[in-house]
């Protein structure tokens, strides 16, 4: 019999019911190869239709991601071969949330943030750094705005934020992202919520005793 | 005694439980091993995999055909007599473990108990038998198949609701006794029906659990209890309670069980010392943290520490979260397999 969960590599994020094809458990599995680091999309259920659908969120990945189709059929890869591993796991969060009749977009490099009512945007500035601007009324006083977007997007992406700069961060691969920072751009504002899903997420499925239960 | 040279899964387990020889340390969940994953290989996924029994024998069975465990657990709840005897259920979905309304309890005092002659009957109990057999067609002796039948104080608190029943066992003895008596027969009914299905050993959880009850009461109320399935029921029985133990292992130990199912929250060899080779002890590697969040290499060092310390069967201390890798469950038996290689 063939062992279904061998060369895998480690299982780094789980859907566990697919909202959108017959609540089936969707993984992304990581593994660095001789070109870096390689995710295989992965489902053990056995419906007809899985396949188009761990393909359309392969395909998702690739366009909010900026990824490339990696060796095999069921993988990606980011193009600088870097593993990015928190960006990786909400790119594939989100791409599972996609909505299957529409085709996902790339993500734009600006976002317009209800909070300060600017327009932020972010400029690559070459070998994966990037800075954040704003745009609007009052886009002269958005410093500690643009701080605290730059600082969720660091976090959501696990980027180096610039000591020195408060608007600017990068990525240690050297290069750009720019698919991948305009969709956690888009995330940004919303970064304790987007962390508060993982954990509720993360908590999920654990049996407490009946003492310890509501 | 000398080690025997070659055993099936079943006869390791046995044996262990019996406190024979065994050719390599067991491995062995006595409560469940079912995650999201597994599910969609085998098609069955709660709810169905915890009513129907067709789902539940394949679920349980990828333990050991899946995992390499040498036992298979087809009550992945704990919640299976309480539905029975007519509490409010909630079953949840596929992500999440079926739980009683108990904030919605279905009795006040002892008199309210009402226990249906035909409770064996109830078709969340017919799967759990239904399932049984199954997986001793599919399994034959090979694998040693290990039931669950609930004890008394978590039945209460599912009944009862917790708070209640804390309480009432604080101001009122004698109905906390009366209420732990009369529910007593679900636990021997249903483990002795078990048993005539096929089981090899049952799992006893009874939810004295280190955070809510203390070893003193462990003693005053369940203690004799506990001595009394043993000898009523016809298998090896595991206790299960959950947390810190320590302070009633001792008592545990003298209630003739074969073995004990203990929480990460005691350590080893601080639990081998106080059970003094009477009760074998199984469990100890951490759900949440380890198991659930952390490397294979994190399990082997945990499963390591317990056969350091002479534990008799290695597995989960408890149902492991849903979500659970398939490589740290197998990381379980590779690093059993890998101690014995070095000794």
């Amino acid at each position: 019999m063939v062992d279904p969960f061998a060369d895998l590599g480690t299982r780094i994020e789980l859907v566990s019911t697919d909202k959108h094809f017959r609540d089936v458990s969707i993984a992304l599995y990581a593994r660095e190869d001789a070109v870096g680091w390689c995710f295989r999309v992965r489902s053990f259920a056995g419906y007809d239709g899985l396949g188009e659908r761990i393909a359309y969120i392969l395909d998702a990945m690739m366009t909010l991601g900026g990824m490339a189709r990696g060796n095999a059929e069921d993988t990606v890869r980011f193009p600088c071969g870097g593993e990015h591993l928190s960006a990786v796991r909400r790119l594939f969060l989100q791409a599972c949330k996609e909505k299957p009749e529409t085709a996902p977009e790339t993500p734009v490099l600006s976002l317009a943030d209800k909070k300060s009512e600017l327009t932020v945007t972010a400029t690559a500035k070459g070998q994966g750094a990037y800075e954040l601007s704003a745009t609007g009324a009052g886009a002269a006083q958005a410093e500690r705005r643009l701080t605290a977007l730059r600082n969720a997007v660091v976090k959501l992406a696990d980027a180096q934020a610039d000591e020195a700069v408060g608007q600017r961060f990068s990525f240690a691969c050297g290069q750009d992202h720019d698919a991948m920072v305009g969709m956690l751009l888009q995330a940004a504002p919303n970064v304790r919520s987007v962390m508060r899903e993982q954990e509720m997420n993360a908590a999920k499925g654990v049996l407490a005793a009946p003492g310890s239960q509501e | 005694m000398e080690k025997p040279q070659r055993m099936t899964s079943r006869e390791r387990v046995l044996a262990a439980l019996a406190g024979q020889p065994v050719d390599r340390t067991p491995v062995c969940c006595p409560t469940s091993v079912a995650t999201v994953e597994l599910m969609d290989l085998v098609d069955a996924p709660f709810p169905n995999a915890n009513r129907e029994a067709a789902p539940m024998a394949r679920l349980a069975a990828t333990a050991h055909t899946i995992l390499g465990f040498d036992s298979v657990m087809p009550v992945f709840s704990i919640i299976q007599e309480s539905s029975a005897l007519g509490c409010k259920m909630q079953w949840e979905g596929k992500d999440n473990w079926p739980t009683v309304r108990m904030s919605e309890p279905i009795w006040d005092k002892p008199e309210d108990i009402y226990i249906p002659n035909n409770l064996l009957d109830h078709p969340d109990l017919v799967c759990v038998l239904d399932a049984i057999k199954l997986l001793r067609q599919e399994l034959g002796d090979d694998v040693a198949i290990i039931g669950k039948t609930m004890g008394p104080w978590s039945m209460a608190y599912h009944c009862f609701g917790v708070e209640k029943f804390l309480l009432l066992s604080l101001d009122d003895p004698e109905a906390t006794k009366e209420i732990l008596q009369k529910l007593k027969r679900v636990t021997i009914d249903f483990g002795n029906a078990q048993v005539e299905a096929g089981v090899d050993a049952l799992t006893l959880p009874d939810h004295a659990t280190g955070d809510l009850v203390s070893g003193e009461y462990y003693e005053r109320y369940l203690r004799d209890l506990h001595t009394e399935f043993a000898e009523k029921i016809h298998c090896p029985l595991i206790l299960h309670i959950c947390g810190r133990t320590v302070d009633r292992m001792g008592f545990i130990a003298e209630t003739g069980m074969a073995a004990f199912h203990y929480d990460s929250k005691n350590g080893p060899a601080e639990s081998m010392a106080t059970v003094h080779g009477d009760i074998a002890l199984v469990g100890n590697i951490n759900n949440p943290e380890t198991l659930f969040s952390k490397t294979p290499d994190d399990v082997k060092a945990e499963v390591f520490a317990n056969l350091d310390a002479g534990v008799q069967m290695i597995g989960p201390e408890c149902a492991i979260p849903l979500q659970t890798s398939i490589a740290n469950l197998r990381a379980i038996p590779e690093a059993v397999q890998e101690w014995h290689s070095r000794h």
